[in-house]
């Protein structure tokens, strides 16, 4: 193999595997995921039995009629019910098995096997009610499947207080897949929305916070800037723009601050004036873990684990 | 014969442990190896597999392989929805290939299991290319000889589950376009368009049968309207429109 070669494929190499350690992300997201998915999970007790299961709103049975190679959360119940032979019990068995999973991850205890076990839970459960499902569902999945690939459980968990756990798996290698994800994430968001004329003229705002099912919940009436339709236009092309140039200048050292707290603020403005608390958040941990703790990563603090 | 064998196993251990190196078979021709020697090397191997350079390869291989299953199902699932959207608003004709490739894989039952299970069937548009609109579905209740106007979210008590609840708008949108189409005049519907129609219109049904089950009524007539809010171009008409679009009935059987 030639020279240049051999140096390209070590510099990917070296991309993914760059050696540093990066603690805190690993620990901000194991806590910040487990957190927000028992807040999610627990947000919606009040309706469990209307959006899920059989006395659903929608029956499940037509809400999942297209969903396939998913076991469901009927089934799961089903499943349960050979033991409890009562479906109340089981549905309380599930809860608590979400619950304990969340709260096991929280605390880093064999994070990456209760990530999996959710991971099942979840799936099953929002695949069920497919149409009760929307954005930060997905993005839990993806974040459940992003502990059990990093090395979760490796710092400030349960696992290392008592089993005194060492792993020499590398911090670098999934974070910086996070960090592609959340580029192509942003990219292909930017693309869709300039290609549409009516995030460029400010009319996708304007309808927006103007949906019944969105309302905000501050009361905030922004009807009299309708007088000034450049306002919508400025705020249209803001987004477009923040998310369209995202792996640009997220990744240029000088510019990642201003770009992390751009998209922080704008995840804060979704979850102000469209209610989407939940979306927002999972979006603002994302970026957190990806970026933040990189703008405080020394080069001294590199330790060469590979 | 023993002793060599000893001699053979002993150079092999002392040579990975020392330089921690891979084991490479032997250093003598093969008819120098004893056949008793094979479980010890076999698991010597093993051994330094997991603690050394092998090991660490096998997890770097590991560690790519994974990497770029999970980036390329993301840019996939992110493209084809993308892709979608945009032939949805724009009109425009599908591209047979780029169908066929969603289908295919679409069918394919790991590649299906694996993006569901990781959430990665899902598309990054977020609002765009438009911010589709919303609708009101208002349950007609009638018991006594009395009638009743319900909200369909009317039971859910949580904000996030009212939240959850706005989610079916998804299927309603398929169901303007087909209208919108047939305004248009045309009437003849692609055989999906049709299944989207009926699957509509089942699960309004069940909506309405549900609901009579809840209520206790002796009928219920559930209406779908398309919330229409002026545009900003409009402005100060802020008064929102209302269109019916679809309706379904449940009856008691007596």
């Amino acid at each position: 193999m030639k020279k240049h070669t051999l140096e390209k494929i070590n510099n990917i190499h070296f991309l993914f595997f760059d050696g540093k350690l990066r603690k805190e992300a690993i620990i901000f997201f194991r806590v910040g995921v487990g957190l927000f998915l028992l807040l999610h999970f627990l947000s919606v007790q009040k309706d469990f039995n209307v959006l899920y299961g059989e006395n659903s709103l929608i029956p499940s049975d037509i809400q999942s009629v297209y969903i396939k190679n998913v076991f469901l959360f009927n089934r799961i119940i089903e499943k349960i019910n050979i033991i409890t032979n009562n479906t109340e019990n089981s549905l309380l068995i599930f809860k608590i098995s979400y619950i304990t999973c969340c709260i096991t991850i929280v605390f880093g205890f064999f994070s990456r096997i209760f990530a999996l076990i959710l991971l099942f839970l979840q799936v099953g459960l929002i695949k069920s009610s497919y149409y009760f499902a929307y954005g930060a569902d997905y993005f839990s999945s993806m974040s459940l499947l992003y502990i059990i690939l990093f090395p979760s459980d490796k710092y400030f968990s349960l696992r290392n207080l008592f089993w005194n756990y060492k792993s020499n798996q590398s911090d670098s290698p999934f974070l910086k897949l996070l960090k592609i994800h959340l580029n192509i994430i942003y990219l292909v968001s930017g693309i869709e929305k300039i290609s549409g004329y009516n995030w460029r003229n400010g009319e996708s705002i304007w309808k927006s916070i103007h949906l019944p099912n969105f309302s905000n919940d501050f009361g905030i009436n922004v009807n009299h800037f309708g007088n000034f339709p450049i306002v919508f236009v400025a705020i249209g092309w803001g987004t477009i723009i923040i998310e369209l140039l995202y792996p640009v200048f997220i990744n240029i050292n000088k510019t990642k601050k201003i770009w992390l707290v751009a998209t922080i603020s704008l995840h804060i403005s979704i979850a102000a004036f469209l209610n989407l608390y939940f979306f927002s958040t999972l979006m603002v941990i994302w970026n957190i873990t990806a970026y933040y703790f990189d703008i405080n990563l020394k080069k001294n603090d590199a330790h060469q684990l590979n | 014969m023993l002793e060599k064998t000893q001699n053979y196993k002993d150079k092999i251990v002392s040579n990975c442990r020392k330089e921690k190196e891979t084991i490479y078979y032997g250093t003598g021709t093969k008819s120098d190896r004893p056949i008793e020697l094979l479980s010890d090397f076999t698991s010597i191997i093993i051994k330094e597999f997991f603690e050394n350079k092998c090991s660490k390869m096998f997890k770097n291989v590991l560690t790519y392989i994974i990497l770029i299953v999970i980036l390329l199902s993301a840019v996939f699932n992110a493209f084809i929805n993308a892709y979608s959207s945009h032939i949805s608003f724009f009109e425009k004709k599908p591209i047979e290939s780029i169908e066929n490739v969603t289908s295919k894989v679409s069918k394919n039952r790991v590649l299906n299991t694996l993006f569901k299970y990781t959430g990665l069937d899902t598309g990054y548009g977020f609002f765009s290319p438009n911010v589709a609109s919303d609708f009101i579905i208002i349950h007609e209740v009638y018991q006594n000889g009395n009638k009743n106007n319900i909200l369909s979210d009317s039971k859910l008590k949580s904000k996030e589950g009212s939240l959850r609840f706005s989610n079916i708008n998804a299927i309603f949108m398929d169901y303007l376009d087909v209208l919108q189409k047939k305004d248009k005049g045309d009437i003849v519907l692609s055989p999906t368009e049709d299944l989207n129609m009926k699957y509509l219109q089942t699960v309004l049904k069940r909506m309405s049968d549900e609901r009579m089950k809840i209520e206790n009524a002796d009928s219920v007539v559930t209406k779908v309207y398309l919330y229409n809010f002026p545009a900003l171009e409009k402005f100060p008409d802020t008064k929102p429109k209302i269109i019916e679009i679809e309706k379904a009935y449940s009856r008691k059987n007596k």
